[in-house]
Parts: structure tokens; sequence; C-alpha cells
């Protein structure tokens, strides 16, 4: 730990919680002293934004004649001959001696395993998972369903808040529309049957994932739209079910993952029939440079969890103890399970992960836990020991499951610049742990980190009461954009929803996204720009 | 004897010039970025990583251990960059690097995502350009590249503890001049 004057602010703290170098106590000192201290929120915050800015640097490539230019410097041997400001492409280096070569051939070895081995268990998957999509009436070329005349692009700065916003008469369509809080900009993506209730960005920011509901038929659908040119693609329909919401994309944005819950709504619903039977539940992934939309999965009870930072999809099953399998999209290799894991959602920089661990059971069609559901966090895959780093910390430490009695569901998010952490939506089983008998709730939104974890105190945003909670979204600095779905205001009443951002540290004020607009319209979920 | 004393030889060579080229794949792209963010100009980036692959084929039997692997060519590659700055300095002053950066027309053809990205990269890459060198390397290896701070410490021969003190100098330096072109709070 540190020394510190009294009084004086905890920079180097600060700047070492951005790379995760602190200790346990350190953690515990920043956090402590992050509660009071406005000046230090702001440090915090600036920190968190020059990391970003630094690392969303667009990456060039190198020279196409790089290669030429070291083998021919290495053959030339004439390195520092030539006075490098005239040194041409093509000149320069040493020779490679017979000695040279002799002595470096010891390291051949050491280069031999030069790529960091992969996060978690390295356990590619099989070519069998990715089924033909003609044999799952998987479109090829997915119709574009909304918005044919190409519109102004929007784009969203780093940091930026982006948010779906829906506004439509009573008992009618609504029109949907992708808006930069920023700069006022607004992007129309046609109209559909229902509000939106999850979305993810992809890391280049060029495509918009999102899920609206389908009216009042139990069902979601699940978009995406190219937000350069305003297409927008419609993947597929799916039933309501716990854990569905998740919208996974590759760290490169070529791929995005998502889950559907074969469901049939009839031949005018607008959603093909399911070739499969009803209530089953499988992986699938949209590729952005094909436009083809891929059934992973055929086994009827898997779910996209996320990307690792090596482009392998995590996909998790349930089942009594569920598993989840590393998945390389395009290879053909040989799975291994990880045991007890179940969702997985990996850290921003792939060193940790949040995930279900429990018992499961399916009532009709919808997996969720039945004995023992409680979210986890994993041990730091760089440095777990003999032990699996999947032998994860519960999220919350005031919590425990009486008689098996926990959640049998919930939602978890990583900030992607902090270990800020965020948990909502959870459906707790057993009776209340507080002692006023509040918590835990489903009207929470906990908000915590990978170190303070969660508890009680976590879990007091003040949205409780004021409506369902639909999505929650951290920015790369903490900041929390919570979804909240208003009660309707009578019987046909076009849904209203809430979007408030809440500052990152210091217990900052919600600033409500649209508060002037009447009728209130659905305002949400929200994205932030990479 | 001589043909057997050949081929192994031979063998040996091409053993190293395999490994070699899986350095320099793994590597290539990310030495260029670190080069070019560290000088800000794409012609004397494009010599460090050049310099620096080159040395370090010169080097391949100083590398023992694969864990350090990257710490290794960053090093070389650190070093080139400021043997380079260096003897800019003394050969030709240039003034503020930050000018030649801000000089530079970018001529990347694109839409507009693509145009805005690039002036947001131009106006970072002037604030970096502004910093200390020693805090530019260390910002870069944390952010730019990822390393913890014992990466860091092995680049630059340093230990962790310092290595902190030195971000956390150069994450204030950067906030101002972030501050400066508007980019921050």
């Amino acid at each position: 730990m540190t020394s510190r004057q009294p009084g004086s602010h905890p920079d180097e703290l600060i700047s070492a919680s951005l790379s995760g170098d602190l200790t346990d106590a350190e953690r515990l000192e920043l956090d402590d002293h992050l509660l009071t201290c406005r000046s230090c929120c702001d440090t915090l915050a600036a920190f968190a934004d020059e990391r970003r800015l630094i690392s969303g640097l667009h990456h060039v490539p190198a020279p196409s004649d790089l290669s030429a230019r070291v083998r021919s410097g290495i053959e030339a041997g004439r390195l520092g001959s030539i006075p490098w400001w005239r040194r041409p492409g093509g000149v320069v280096a040493v020779g490679a001696t017979l000695a040279t070569v002799t002595a470096a051939l010891l390291a051949i070895a050491v280069i031999g395993n030069l790529r960091p081995a992969p996060v978690g268990h390295a356990t590619p998957s099989p070519s069998a998972y990715v089924v033909p999509s003609a044999s799952v009436a998987a479109s090829p070329s997915p119709s574009v369903e909304a918005t044919p005349t190409p519109e102004r692009a929007i784009a969203l700065g780093p940091g930026e808040l982006g948010y779906l916003s829906l506004s439509g008469a009573s008992l009618e369509a609504g029109h949907l529309t992708f808006n930069n809080d920023a700069t006022g900009a607004s992007l129309s993506l046609g109209t559909v049957s229902g509000p939106p209730i999850a979305a993810a960005l992809s890391p280049d920011g060029h495509w918009l994932a999102y899920i609206t509901q389908k009216g009042e038929t139990g069902a979601n659908e699940v978009w995406v739209a190219h937000l350069t040119d305003a297409a927008v693609v419609r993947l597929g329909c799916s039933a309501e079910a716990p854990f569905t919401d998740r919208l996974a994309w590759s760290p490169d944005g070529s791929y995005m993952a998502y889950t559907l819950v074969s469901i049939d709504l009839g031949p005018t619903s607008g959603c093909p029939p399911s070739v499969t039977a009803v209530g089953r539940t499988d992986a699938w992934f949209f590729d952005v440079g094909t436009g083809e939309r891929t059934k992973i999965t055929g086994d009827g009870n898997a779910f996209a969890a996320s990307f690792l930072p090596n482009e392998h999809l995590l996909i998790s099953w349930a089942a009594e103890t569920p598993w989840s399998e590393e998945v390389p999209l395009k290879a053909d290799a040989t799975p291994a399970p990880i045991n007890g894991v179940f969702l997985p959602l990996i850290s921003s920089d792939g060193n940790r992960a949040m995930f279900w661990s429990g018992t499961m059971a399916s009532s009709n069609g919808q997996w969720q836990f039945s004995r023992g559901g409680m979210p986890q966090l994993s041990d730091d895959f760089r440095s777990a020991g003999p032990a699996s780093p999947w032998i994860g910390t519960p999220l919350f430490k005031d919590l425990t499951p009486v008689g098996g009695e926990a959640f049998a569901y919930g939602s978890f998010e990583w900030a992607t610049a902090t270990g800020r952490i965020a948990f909502w939506n959870g459906a707790w089983t057993g009776p209340p742990q507080s002692a006023d008998g509040t918590y835990p709730s489903q009207q929470d939104v906990c908000i915590g980190s990978s170190t303070s974890l969660l508890s009680a105190p976590a879990c007091s945003l003040g949205l409780a009461g004021k409506g369902r909670i639909v999505d929650v979204t951290l920015s790369p600095s903490g900041d929390v954009a919570v979804t909240v779905g208003l009660p309707s205001a009578g019987i046909g009443d076009p849904p209203s929803a809430t979007l408030t951002v809440i500052g990152s540290c210091c217990g900052g004020e919600g600033r409500v996204i649209g508060s002037d607009v009447q009728p209130p319209p659905w305002d949400g979920p929200a994205v932030f720009g990479p | 004897m001589e043909l057997a004393r050949r081929l192994a030889a031979s063998a040996a060579a091409m053993s190293v010039e395999s490994g070699f080229e899986r350095l320099f794949d793994e590597y290539s792209a990310a030495i260029y970025n670190y080069a070019l963010r560290m000088v800000g100009d794409a012609d004397r980036a494009a010599d460090i990583a050049q310099d620096t692959f080159i040395k370090a084929y010169r080097k391949l039997d100083t590398l023992t251990d694969a864990t350090s692997t990257r710490s290794w060519i960053y090093r070389i590659a650190t070093n080139t960059a400021i043997d380079e700055m260096r003897r800019r300095r003394r050969v030709r002053p240039m003034g503020d690097d930050a000018v030649t950066y801000a000089q530079r027309p970018d001529q990347r053809p694109g839409p507009e995502a693509q145009v805005i990205g690039s002036m947001l990269d131009e106006r970072i890459g002037r604030a970096l350009l502004r910093l200390r060198p020693n805090h530019r390397q260390c910002l870069l290896l944390s952010d730019l590249d990822d390393m913890s701070s014992q990466q860091i410490g092995e680049v630059m021969d340093m230990s962790h503890g310092a290595v902190r003190v030195l971000l956390s100098r150069a994450r204030s330096e950067m906030r101002r001049h972030l501050a400066a072109e508007g980019l921050t709070r």
C-alpha cells in the first residue's frame, strides 16, 4: 500500500486502478476515499477518459514493405552504414552470420510459444456446431426490414451516450429512432411493434444490435442496424425468457452472437415459423462481413454468452448443472466443458468474468435457477494457480442462499475502463435478508466494483418503486444509464420508459434524458460510444 | 561429415528464419503503432519498426524466457525510438514534435465517421507528443498496449512502484494536454 500525506489525493491509486494494479487493501482505501472526495472522482473520470481515448486510437496498418525492408536489412548487413536521415527503405542492417544464427537457435523454442495463453479454458469446438443455415431456415441474406432509403449517418464519439427512443400513438406500431444525446442527431430505425429492451453497440461503433418486444405476444425481435446507412436487419423472433437479452459483439466487431427461443406466432406475424419444436433455446450469430446469420447450436438449451479476447465465443448450456464451452466460430476444434459456469460475461480486458452458478430447471421452455442461483466473479485469469479461475467468489457479500433459495435470474454488466460492475433485475426467491425487509429487490440496481463487490448499500440508487428496471448500461468511466419502464396509465396506452444517467461516484444526481417530452415516450436502453 | 555439418547449419538457419517470421508476424503491427504514437510521424515510425526487428534478429540469443518476449521486443523498440529522437534533436533540430504532427495532412479517404475519427486521433496524438518522452512511453505501454505496471517495468527497466508513480504523473500531465485539446474534463 502507498503512504500518503493526510489530506492529499491518491492520484497514484486512481491511476493504478485503471489497469487493475491495486491490491485489495489499496482498492478499499481508494473506494473509501472516492465516497467523499469530489476532486478525486473528477480525477478518476478524467483518467478513465484519457485511457479510453488512447486505447481507442485507430490502429494504423504497418507499411506493406516493412517485412521486405527488415529482410533486406538483415541480409545486407549494413545497419548504421548509412546516415539515418538518408536511409532508403530497403537498405540497412546487420549480417546474419552463421554464428548469429547458431546462437539464436536457442531462442527458437521460446519464440515457438509466443502467443499468450488463451483466457480461461482453451477449448475450441468442432465445426459441427455450425449448423448449415439452410437446415435451420436461417436466411443467408437477411432482408432489410425498414428504412430502405439511406439516411444520414450517426456516430457516437468516445463515451458519448446514444439511446433508442420509441414514439407513437396507442395501439399502433411505434417509430424507433437512435439518438446521440451529445449532438441531438437522430437516425430513424423504422417501425417496430413494441419497446426496445436491450441494446449493444459494436466495438467500432458502426452497428447497433437491439431487442424489441413484439406487442403483447410474449415474444421479442432481435435486430441489427448499420448506423452509417440506416439499414436495419431483423435477425429473428424469440419467446421472452430469462438470460436471452445478451447481445454479444466479438472484440473485432465481426460477429454478434445472440439467443433465440423458438416460437410460432402464426403466418401473419412477420416472424418465420419455427422449424423446430417451440421452446427450444439456441445460440446464433450474425456475420457482419457476409450479412449471414447462423444457428450455432441445435441442442435446444444453449445460450450465447460473450466473446473472449481471442474472438472465440463462450456458449452456455442450461441443465441441472449448467456448463459453458469456448467455441471458435469458423474453425474445427474439440471443446471441453467449463462445468458449473453459466452465461459468463468477460470483462473488456479479458482478465475476469462474471457468471452464474447454481442448479437450473426448465419450466414451459424457460430455463432459470431453481436452487442456489448466485452471480459469481471469477478469479483473475492471469494469476490463477492450480485451481480453476472459474471457482468464483459470490458477487454479493451479504446474501446467503437459505435452503437453496436464491436468485432465479438477473443481469449483470461491466464498465470497460474501470472495474465497476452493475447487477439488476435479480429475482430473489428467498426471504429478504435486510432488517427492513426490502433487500434484495428486483427493483434494485446494484453498483459496485470487482474488488468491493456488491452488498445492500450498493443497491440504493433510489429507483425502487419508480417502475420496472428494463436495462442498465455502464459508461466506460462508470456512469450508470438506467432504463425504467413506467407503469401504464391505462389500457392501450403506449409504453413509456425513462432513461436516467447517474454519475459514477459521490452519489452524483441523476439526469433524465428527454424529460421535457410529453407524452413521455419510451427512452432507452442506452449505449456509449467506443 | 562436411555435408552433415552443412545440412545441420542449414536446418538451424531455417529454424531461426521460421521463428523470426513468427516474431515479426506477431508484433510488427503493434510495434509500428507504438512507434507511430511515440514520434508522431509515419516514416520515422517505419524506420524505428524496421530497426527494432533487425536488432531483434541480432539479439535473438538474449531471449531466454517465453513470458518475456513481449517485454523484450518492446524494450528494443523503446530504446530504438529514444535513440532516434535523440539523434534527430542532435543532427537536425526539428522543433516541437507536436507541430510536425499537426502539419501532416491526413490523406486517408473515407466516410464521415472515419474523418471524425482521424481528427480525434490527431488531437490525441498532439497531446501525446507534448508529453515528456518517458511519460509518453509509459502511458502508451499502459493504455495503448495494455501492459501492467510489472510489464512496463520490464520494458523501461524500472521497479513496479516507480512505474506507478511515473504513470500517475504522466496521466496528470496528459489530462492537462487533453483538456487543452478540448477532449476531457
